[in-house]
């Protein structure tokens, strides 16, 4: 049965198609160029313009006057371009670089060319992304473009496919809290924060999509396995703040309520930076330290069925403000995301809930660069549902929807 | 030097950290101790510039009253804290200044900070994935 290229090709000689790269290696896109050809309508000019101000995939904002033959974006994992018959044949036999090709969208003067670009092709999102409804905001064209998301964890294997080019930073610290010197290259001394880090601000992979701001930057840094102390946790919050992070991913704590740190969530706020932290995994009335602060976004855990998962934290406590703990849930079970060393694994716990609301924020940020941390969690907050069966001691206010997120902003 | 009356009388000194330079004492050994200094105002935390001021003459302080200096230290000046690896009666001087506003042992056993560590791992199943179309 002929495809929708098919039928294109059969009537105009070419087609402009959407190709999901299995990797976005030099040698491949190389390789892949030689089957296309040079676009050569409107419709295609204004298509390569829209994919190059949401994915920053070509870097400027005017209108290109002769559109390349083909335009790959990395971010996305996709190479955009026009095939005749002999050259769809060619690329369809591909399979080694290629995992898919689909009839790029035909825009018409009604409808927007932004929206439909970036989301057209199908590809795999991890069930988490989908239940935050983040694919919308990717539609529009937020991908956390300009965001930079600090990461306090394990580290993060920056060869990694999915976090090549999502490391912007990357720093680890000593017993004292001070900076190892010479700043070793990315890595992992787990696995928790490759894990983490991927669920932030994986790139899209062969069409699979592990990060919710697959546009955002890291600031990573190691600061737990390998000497769990208090130090080297504050010397990586000294550096994201040096470093201005919008935001600040932690899923680590010290169990209970211990004040000792509320100065620095205090301070972070004052600097504008949004603490997104963990609550803990040691279910119904405990918490831990800073994740049950009053001034932190906390992030419990929920399952695939939008159901609180038993090892969630969460706890209330007698103060005015924020009482309850956790301030929402994500998902947190199943969670698939990035493996030291390359390829994919599920992990269960609220570190993995915590860097889908990182992420969000960092999207939301992206999309109104002008927005306060406290308004991006205000509308956050006002975003979140509760589920049915969700107990409010559980879930507090439930959980946040992207485009909802994006309207209340 | 601070008498263990006045050092179990300090609400700003954990009893874990009272324990710890007793112990240090007797065994001669060095510790490391986080300190937070007081906020002003509106400040929760002192600016970067006074926090590197205030670290140094704290510990200056301490040597002058102790006869001991920090072995290491290291000042975090966006956060208003620094740790301090010394000899005990160096340190209960040290946490007995005013500028002090909490003091915490950089420890490093299980019910320290920690990562919070999934309660599942595995392989990657297919039901984690959603097909998503335009």
């Amino acid at each position: 049965m002929p495809t929708n290229l098919d039928i294109q090709l059969e009537a105009s000689g070419s087609a402009s198609v959407i190709v999901i790269l299995k990797d976005s290696k030099a040698a491949t896109i190389s390789g892949l160029k030689r089957y296309f050809r040079h676009a050569e309508t409107s419709q295609q000019t204004a298509l390569l313009e829209s994919l190059s101000v949401h994915t920053g995939g070509g870097g400027r904002r005017r209108r290109p006057t002769a559109p390349p033959a083909m335009r790959v974006y990395p971010a996305l994992g996709l190479a955009f371009g026009t095939v005749d018959r002999k050259g769809l044949a060619a690329l369809r036999k591909e399979k080694k670089h290629i995992s898919g090709i689909h009839s790029a969208p035909v825009f018409s003067l009604i409808h927007p060319v932004r929206s439909a670009a970036v989301a057209t092709p199908t590809q795999k999102v991890t069930w988490g992304i989908n239940a935050l409804d983040i694919p919308k905001l990717w539609a529009k064209g937020f991908t956390g473009k300009g965001i930079l998301v600090g990461h306090l964890d394990t580290g993060a294997d920056g060869k990694h496919p999915a976090l090549k080019g999502a490391i912007k930073l990357f720093a680890e610290f000593d017993d004292l809290g001070a900076p190892v010197n010479p700043v070793p290259a990315a890595h992992d001394t787990g696995e928790h924060g490759t894990h983490t880090a991927g669920t932030i601000a994986g790139r899209s992979v062969a069409g699979k999509a592990i990060g919710v701001a697959p546009g955002a930057d890291l600031a990573c840094a190691i600061v737990i396995e390998g000497g769990n102390v208090v130090a080297r946790v504050l010397g990586g919050m000294n550096w994201a703040v040096e470093q201005k992070v919008r935001i600040l991913s932690m899923s680590l704590g010290l169990r209970g309520f211990d004040p000792a740190w509320e100065p620095l969530t205090a301070v972070l706020r004052q600097k504008g930076i949004l603490p997104v932290f963990a609550v803990g995994n040691e279910g119904p009335g405990t918490s831990r330290s800073p994740g049950n602060y009053d001034d932190v976004l906390s992030v419990g855990a929920i399952d695939k069925n939008l159901l609180v998962a038993d090892f969630s934290s969460s706890q209330k406590f007698t103060r005015p403000k924020n009482p309850l703990v956790p301030q929402l849930v994500a998902p947190g079970v199943g969670v698939i995301s990035a493996k030291p060393g390359g390829g994919y694994q599920e992990m269960d716990g609220t570190s993995m809930a915590t860097p889908h609301i990182a992420g969000l924020a960092a999207l939301l940020m992206s999309a109104k660069p002008t927005k306060t941390a406290d308004e991006v969690e205000k509308a956050i907050y006002a975003s979140c549902q509760m589920q049915p069966g969700m107990l409010q001691s559980r879930a507090n206010r439930g959980v946040p929807n992207a485009i909802r997120a994006l309207d209340l902003l | 030097m601070p008498t263990q009356s006045q050092q179990s009388s300090d609400p700003k000194v954990p009893k874990a950290v009272q324990s710890a330079l007793e112990k240090a004492r007797k065994n001669h050994s060095e510790l490391a101790l986080i300190l937070q200094l007081r906020g002003s105002g509106a400040k929760p935390v002192p600016s970067p510039e006074t926090t590197e001021r205030l670290a140094q003459a704290l510990t200056d302080r301490a040597t002058a009253q102790s006869g001991h200096r920090a072995n290491r230290m290291n000042v975090f000046r966006e956060l208003g804290s620094f740790v301090v690896l010394g000899k005990a009666d160096f340190l209960a001087h040290l946490v007995a200044q005013p500028e002090v506003a909490s003091v915490k042992l950089n420890e490093s056993h299980p019910s320290s900070v920690e990562p919070i560590r999934p309660v599942r791992t595995g392989p990657p199943s297919e039901d984690g994935w959603v097909d998503i179309d335009s």
